[in-house]
């Protein structure tokens, strides 16, 4: 019998070694998935010369803290991070108040008209937004809505609220509609049944929703790109990629201003985390 | 007041008619058993009692007044469901109450109704917990108290049991029949178990393939079942049923199955000679009416006996089920008490032969019953 097959057959042997290797492979990576964060979190303290030398330096600059004042006050961050946070919620709360009943009504009744907005939520889903990127330029320039934040909000909801659909109804599909039929022997008309017993008892996968629509809110490019010319209606990720359009492109500025703009969504994940990876599992 | 009424009541969806002419009644404080195997429309007749559904065709009637279009929020009834439905976000307190608060009465009456309920279903202490915290008898209870609170005038339980096991399900059976005959409320109970239905109900409804087949007294229903299949359907183990020729040869009439031939003397005579059209039949046997030589008291011939070879025995504890084969043909018998018999012995078994069942080749219609008159006499 050879080595490997002396191995193979033991089995705690085997399970200490499957755990070895799946160590490995998960610090590999979280070291490629930190990375990006972790050079930006060092690039947004060098200065300016030190960010472009090559090869690169890892430690041992002088740090630069004040670069974290410098954007915040002498750029558009704090607009864009107001815009981003009042977009995403507004666009949560449209996404939801018309999501919710639509899954409800998806879920719940068996009809022709149901399967066919089922159809349509997919297909929205799985369409690339880029694909219809000029048609909806045109709709909103024809109504003079370039560059405000109602555009984005609209633009956004259009495609967010399939989204929520999606993840609602597969919350609703998973629950007895013995619920809803007790609701309603218990004295309840369709509409009582529906918002004092599913919605209570859906409220995990609700706010699942919620919080997954309101991170892509927050982080969606292209249709902030689009929409928005000028820091009246983008968000962050938007302006923070104008800081780059100088011909002088302040690396350390764009950094510290992209981790500025990444905390109200770090803020929101470790509040929420629980109901994110509840939602993706659904 | 809790009278209930269906009028000739179907329900088609799209292409399949799920219940097909349903009509029967039932007085203040009746027990409705409504039983049949799996998809024969049981569930689908209670729920249009319920109005969570509506007839395609025909009436509804509770307490005299037509409810067929009426929603389940105005009609007078209660259901419990097969897997509880209670709401896992409220208290067995509020959950109990919920009705009351649909309703819109007044809050003072609320707490001290729900106390009385729950102590009576002896969940009184468990008030401020949520349904995930109680076992499956205490949500039972709490879905009967739930129920119970609306005072309706028909109770409609859609196989409030089969999510409990064995023990608990024979427990909570005799509490809801207490309930019920304490209340004296009417309700409809709809199962699969037939057992359920001739332990629990004062009527039987036997339902299959969307039509009623039978509503009778369980006693009825047993003795007389009024086709092959609610006779099939009906008694555990199920009847023996078997093809069968009727030849008549001097003063007697032979039954010629596959297996054996039986034979009525002249004493033993169910008078079915004359009254059939055509000479064949399905003859239908109970487990419980084919014994063993050393069990029976009365005078038999050879005519009433067949030979077969035991193939599995089942002891139960208080009976045996003996499964044996002859010519092909497979048949139970069921004798009280146990058995040195082994499987593989050949054994004679008698027939009682008034207590036969003959049911149409064609139609499975029942032909005539077994004498009962004569039996009683011996």
């Amino acid at each position: 019998m050879s080595l490997w097959e002396r191995i193979s057959q033991d089995q705690a042997l085997m399970n200490r070694l499957h755990r070895s290797v799946a160590v490995v492979v998960l610090i590999l990576v979280l070291l490629w998935l930190f990375f990006p964060i972790f050079w930006a979190l060092e690039t947004a303290l060098k200065t300016r010369a030190v960010t472009v030398q090559s090869p690169p330096v890892f430690w041992g600059f002088d740090v630069q803290w004040q670069n974290f004042i410098q954007v915040w006050t002498e750029t558009a961050l704090p607009t864009y991070i107001f815009n981003g946070l009042l977009i995403a919620t507004i666009t949560t709360i449209l996404s939801l108040l018309l999501g919710v009943p639509h899954a409800y009504a998806i879920s719940m009744y068996q009809s022709k008209i149901g399967d066919s907005s089922l159809l349509l939520v997919t297909v929205t889903r799985i369409i690339p937004p880029i694909t219809i990127l000029v048609p909806i330029y045109f709709i909103f320039s024809s109504l003079g809505l370039i560059n405000t934040k109602i555009a984005i909000i609209i633009a956004q909801t259009a495609f967010l609220e399939p989204f929520a659909v999606w993840i609602v109804k597969g919350s609703f599909d998973g629950k007895s509609s013995s619920l809803i039929d007790s609701a309603r022997t218990d004295g309840c008309t369709k509409f009582q049944a529906f918002y004092k017993i599913m919605i209570p008892v859906s409220l995990p996968g609700i706010m699942s929703a919620a919080t997954i629509t309101w991170l892509l809110s927050w982080t969606t490019f292209l249709s902030v790109f689009l929409l928005a010319t000028g820091p009246k209606a983008q968000t962050v990720p938007v302006g923070v990629f104008a800081l780059a359009q100088d011909t002088f492109t302040p690396w350390n500025l764009i950094s510290a201003a992209a981790i500025i703009g990444a905390i109200p969504s770090l803020v929101l994940v470790s509040v929420f985390q629980k109901y994110i990876i509840r939602g993706l599992v659904e | 007041m809790g009278r209930l009424e269906l009028r000739n009541v179907t329900k088609r969806f799209e292409d399949v008619v799920a219940v097909n002419d349903i009509s029967f009644e039932l007085d203040d404080g009746d027990l409705l058993v409504l039983v049949g195997p799996s998809g024969c429309g049981k569930s689908t007749t209670l729920r249009m009692i319920a109005g969570l559904e509506s007839p395609t065709e025909g009436q509804v009637l509770i307490g005299d007044e037509d409810v067929t279009n009426i929603t389940p929020k105005h009609r007078d009834i209660a259901m419990v469901y097969q897997d509880l439905a209670l709401y896992p976000h409220k208290t067995v307190r509020e959950n109990i109450r919920f009705p009351l608060e649909m309703r819109g009465n007044h809050e003072d009456d609320w707490e001290q109704k729900v106390q009385e309920i729950a102590d009576i279903l002896e969940i009184g202490d468990m008030l401020d917990r949520y349904p995930s915290e109680l076992s499956g008898g205490q949500q039972q209870r709490v879905a009967l108290g739930r129920a119970i609170i609306r005072d309706p005038s028909v109770f409609l339980m859609d196989e409030p049991l089969s999510s409990l096991d064995a023990k608990l399900r024979t427990t909570m059976r005799s509490e809801i029949l207490q309930i019920q005959q304490r209340l004296d409320e009417t309700m409809v109970y709809v199962t699969h178990d037939q057992e359920i239905g001739m332990t629990l109900g004062d009527k039987i409804a036997v339902m299959n393939d969307g039509e009623l087949q039978q509503l009778a007294e369980p006693k009825t229903i047993y003795n007389e079942p009024a086709n092959a299949f609610v006779a099939d359907f009906v008694g555990s183990p199920d009847m023996n049923i078997l093809d069968a020729d009727i030849q008549q040869s001097g003063g007697n009439v032979n039954y010629k199955t596959e297996g054996f031939t039986l034979q009525n003397s002249a004493s033993t005579d169910n008078g079915l000679g004359q009254k059939v059209d055509t000479h064949t039949i399905r003859l239908g046997i109970r487990p419980q009416n084919i014994h063993l030589p050393s069990n029976i008291t009365w005078e038999y011939d050879e005519g009433q006996t067949f030979t077969a070879d035991l193939t599995l025995i089942e002891d139960v504890g208080a009976v045996s089920n003996l499964h044996m084969e002859v010519n092909g043909v497979d048949m139970i018998a069921q004798i009280n008490g146990m058995t040195d018999l082994e499987v593989g012995d050949s054994i004679t078994l008698v027939v009682d032969m008034e207590k036969l069942h003959f049911f149409d080749r064609q139609t499975g219609e029942r032909i005539t019953g077994p004498n009962v008159a004569l039996a009683e006499a011996k």
